[in-house]
């Protein structure tokens, strides 16, 4: 901002502390001058960016469990307080004190016939969580390693905020934060073992899994197969599959690879277009390393990953891409690198080259599914091109390009996925 | 391409700078969403006379203006504090220098993570809970005025960070 009386006016407008006169002379200034025009743009638009930063951060993951736990007992002991306000003297001490007493006693009966002999052993085998002996009750708070009622063990990090609750029957464990390593033995027979997490629930029958909770829940499923549940929707992750669950959303499920492009190593994007440029960018919603690819000079820009020996690639039905969307309505395109039937492995060429697009239509980390028949020859090959069709068996490389405008595309995975 | 798809594409590139237009101008960002989305169904109810020649942009904000003018009779709650002159004067500047929204907001990200403790938790009551300034001000025990004066020195400095960034990567 150049003009500190526009910054102060503007600001003032778009706060709702403008009075009168400092409107009319907003919209004067705006009318006589674009510089006070421009300026206000800028504002307005740092406003709303402010906004959409807030509102991707927040994720809208509601309430954390602990954050719902407290409020839940804050407004309770306020209704309390108030019932007891408002009740009659002799109310308080009267039938429902009374009734209580029945429900507990009767309570007490039915768990000790049920319970067999006494001691923190048969109380373990009630509870929904123990460890070693002694029993995790519902709303206990869960650390360290527990086991699971029925067979199975569960390893939370440091720092993880989890409850117990469920029955011995049914455990449910509530993982509001951190992460939780899972094994569950088979549950033949029994109700699934669950995990509710802020943003929707995971159902298991017997297998191994891993949970990260932060703004999003991330399940790894290690063997065997876990119904992810939240938005309304449901999906079976199967093996070496993940989802990402967001709070109101459908599960975002990435389908295992059979092959991996060097996606986690910069300097593998050997080639760029000018002004393009890789670097590494955290971890990925499937836990592996993120690259951001920096195409800032459109139109079209692009970065090349080429490697020495060919991978077969024929086993797969396409390519499988886990990358950032920004809903942008860009076509972004990829391309596979094809040495045809002529096993080789030379550094570059001749390679046929194949390219399908994609409209960047989703915001949010999910995985693109580029079929295979969908990949076209280039339409500007290079002269030593030998096109013999798409065989796959011998890829040698791969690019992705940018569209029309300036963008970072963060890419996590490229892969081929196989027939279901 | 198929028109609902062209449609698309454009409306999808031009949807968060929408936003901002019907934001500035409202000043009542409750009632933003409900606008952008009767903006959409008009825009898509029109397209067929949409002037291809045209910046979509330009085209969807006309729409969008009278689509305030529209909402603030049926509710009568959207304040309209701008006069069509001076919608059209910021209308006629916002297409310069345009640095698609994923850039700006993914360089704001880096320039929010240096902001201090207490500054960020100004700027998430104001953005993430959307509270009025006389609320902001309430919660954090300060003044009205003092809290839109650190705001106006946040967002300047905010400002000058992205556009720093943005040089940066070359797409400033």
């Amino acid at each position: 901002m150049t003009n500190d009386r526009g910054e102060e006016l503007v600001a003032r407008f778009l706060d709702g502390r403008a009075d009168t006169a400092e409107r009319v002379e907003l919209e004067a200034r705006l009318c006589s001058d674009p510089a006070w025009a421009r300026q206000f743009v800028a504002v307005a638009r740092l406003e709303a960016d402010l906004r959409q930063v807030h509102r991707v951060a927040d994720a809208a993951p509601g309430a954390r469990l602990s954050e719902k736990i407290a409020v839940a007992q804050r407004t309770f002991t306020a209704r309390s307080a108030r019932r007891r306000r408002l009740r009659p003297r002799g109310a308080r001490n009267g039938w429902p004190l009374l009734a209580a007493l029945v429900l507990l006693a009767v309570g007490v009966v039915v768990y000790g016939l049920s319970s067999g002999p006494s001691g923190s052993a048969a109380l373990a085998v009630q509870a929904p969580f123990h460890a070693g002996d002694r029993p995790f009750p519902p709303l206990a708070s869960l650390q360290g390693q527990v086991g699971i009622a029925g067979g199975g063990t569960i390893r939370l990090t440091n720092g993880t905020i989890a409850w117990s609750d469920g029955t011995a029957l049914a455990p449910v464990l509530r993982l509001d934060q951190g992460e939780a390593a899972i094994q569950v033995a088979p549950r033949d027979g029994r109700s699934a073992f669950v995990v509710q997490t802020p943003h929707g629930e995971v159902r298991v029958l017997g297998t191994a899994f891993r949970l990260v909770v932060t703004d999003v829940t991330d399940v790894s499923v290690a063997s065997g197969r876990v119904e992810v549940v939240a938005g309304g929707a449901s999906m079976v992750v199967g093996p070496t599959g993940h989802a990402r669950l967001s709070a109101g959303a459908p599960p975002v499920g990435f389908s295992p690879v059979m092959t991996v492009a060097p996606t986690g190593n910069p300097s593998a994007w050997n080639h760029r277009s000018r002004g393009s440029a890789v670097s590494a960018h955290g971890i990925g919603p499937t836990g592996r390393p993120v690259l951001r690819m920096s195409l800032t000079q459109p139109p079209y820009p692009w970065v090349v990953a080429t490697w020495r020996e060919p991978l077969d690639w024929s086993a797969g039905q396409g390519v499988s891409v886990v990358l950032l969307g920004r809903g942008s309505g860009e076509y972004w395109a990829m391309e596979v690198y094809d040495h045809g039937t002529s096993p080789s492995t030379i550094d570059r060429g001749p390679f046929a080259r194949f390219r399908t697009r994609f409209i960047d239509d989703r915001r949010g980390w999910h995985e693109r599914r580029l079929p295979f028949s969908d990949f076209v020859p280039c339409d500007d090959p290079h002269p030593d091109e030998k096109d013999d069709g798409l065989t796959t068996a011998c890829i040698q490389g791969v690019a992705v390009i940018g569209g029309e405008s300036p963008v970072a595309i963060h890419v996590e995975r490229i892969g081929i996925y196989a027939a279901e | 391409m198929a028109s609902h798809d062209r449609f698309l594409t454009l409306f999808m590139r031009h949807q968060d700078d929408l936003r901002a237009f019907v934001g500035s101008i409202t000043s009542d960002w409750t009632a933003v969403d409900d606008i952008v989305q009767e903006t959409a169904t008009v825009l898509w109810q029109k397209f067929a006379e949409y002037d291809t020649t045209r910046s979509f942009g330009a085209w969807a904000r006309g729409i969008a203006a009278v689509e305030i003018r529209r909402h603030r009779g049926k509710t009568a709650r959207v304040p309209l504090l701008m006069s069509p002159e001076a919608i059209a004067a910021i209308d006629a500047v916002w297409d310069e220098h345009p640095v698609p929204a994923s850039l700006r907001i993914e360089a704001l990200s880096r320039c929010l993570e240096r902001v201090g403790r207490e500054p960020r938790e100004i700027l998430a009551w104001r953005y993430r809970d959307g509270l009025e300034l006389q609320d902001v001000a309430a919660r954090s025990g300060r003044g009205i005025e003092a809290v839109g004066k650190m705001l106006q020195r946040l967002r300047a400095a905010l400002s000058e960070c992205v556009r720093r960034q943005l040089a940066a990567e070359g797409a400033g």
